[in-house]
């Protein structure tokens, strides 16, 4: 496959995906709701937005924040999907039950979250749907924010076929013993060794979880495990400075947060 | 963060939405992200009708100050009370 810019200008494979956009290039996409079967054979909502064309694509896999499976992760995963990836958000709230997505997150809280290795499960058969895909270039990164930053470290930590994490402010990678609950029984932190990839971390110096201090034992965990990592610690920003319409959004943190994400794929996802 | 601090206890009470009164059996006091209010954090009541997973709530978002204040408010009333009307104390 060649792909072309609307004058005809032949673009080596994957070329598309790192020029610099402009006005003449044929741009399209397609996003709507799918389900994906797990393997305790349920089938799951998910949000799926990917580039129009052949391909190949890399994939993304975006677990969505304690708030829950809500607009600013459909824009979200349509954000990755303009930048060429091949991108499902799967709705790990499913099992509760259906309302809206705040009434859903509200339950969700009330229960002290979702269990682990559900959302593990969710992760990997979400995982291994976009790697199934035709017009899959055989890569699947995984990004996650708040809560959802936490269970991607866990899910590339405990299963693999991921080749990318991008770790947003994830809380509670670290946590005490007296933190550990049916859902969460174990510390994200204690899986270091089974990492199966590169991870890129963006957090805020103002967050009280993870704290500095917290990121630091994270980080120093990783370097004992010999992994691949690339963290970022924002000045002036806490805990969420991605989102545009809360109060903790940090307009040039966030902006450089992005471009760190989209260099940091490309290396690892082709 | 998400703190993921959140308690919860059975109710007996009703509770008024935009519909009309709905039965409440579960209270739900949680410290952490709201979904209205601008804040990072906020003290987040959530009344529910436990039979209805997840259904319509009463759900409240307070400030920290606000909240202690409402618990202040909550014990004066309940102090009063218990003077005008022992028995439903006991």
């Amino acid at each position: 496959m060649v792909w072309r810019n609307i004058e005809g200008v032949a673009l080596e494979l994957n070329e598309w995906r790192f020029v610099v956009y402009t006005t003449d290039m044929y741009e399209g996409m397609i996003a709507e709701t799918v389900t994906v079967r797990t393997d305790d054979g349920a089938a799951i909502n998910a949000y799926f937005a990917r580039p129009l064309g052949p391909g190949p694509h890399p994939g993304m896999v975006l677990a969505h924040h304690m708030p829950g499976w809500d607009e600013w992760y459909r824009e979200c995963a349509r954000k990755f999907a303009h930048h060429g990836y091949a991108t499902i958000s799967p709705d790990l709230y499913h099992r509760i039950g259906h309302a809206s997505p705040e009434d859903v997150a509200a339950h969700a809280r009330s229960e002290g979250g979702i269990p682990d290795d559900q959302a593990v499960g969710d992760l990997a058969a979400s995982m291994r749907f976009l790697r199934s895909l035709p017009n899959s270039n055989g890569k699947v990164g995984a990004f996650g924010t708040c809560s959802g930053g936490r269970h991607v470290v866990l899910a590339a930590s405990r299963v693999s076929g991921f080749d990318a994490v991008v770790d947003c402010w994830g809380g509670r990678v670290v946590m005490d013993d007296s933190e550990l609950t049916a859902n969460n029984p174990v510390a994200p932190i204690d899986y270091t060794s089974g990492l199966s990839c590169p991870v890129l971390g963006l957090f805020g110096e103002e967050d009280g979880s993870p704290s500095p201090e917290q990121v630091a034992i994270h980080e120093a965990a990783l370097k004992q495990h010999g992994k691949a990592y690339e963290f970022h610690m924002y000045a002036d920003a806490g805990h969420g400075f991605f989102y545009y319409d809360r109060a903790p959004y940090r307009q040039e943190q966030a902006v450089d947060g992005w471009q760190k994400i989209f260099a940091f794929l490309p290396k690892h996802l082709g | 963060m998400c703190t993921m601090i959140a308690e919860k206890t059975a109710v007996t009470g009703y509770g008024k939405g935009t519909p009309g009164w709905m039965e409440v059996n579960q209270v739900t006091v949680s410290y952490d992200h709201p979904s209205e209010m601008t804040l990072e954090h906020a003290l987040n009541i959530d009344f529910v009708d436990s039979s209805q997973k997840p259904g319509p709530r009463i759900a409240v978002e307070l400030t920290p100050e606000s909240a202690k204040q409402l618990v202040e408010l909550i014990n004066t009333a309940l102090g009063k009370g218990a003077v005008v009307d022992p028995a439903a104390f006991e």
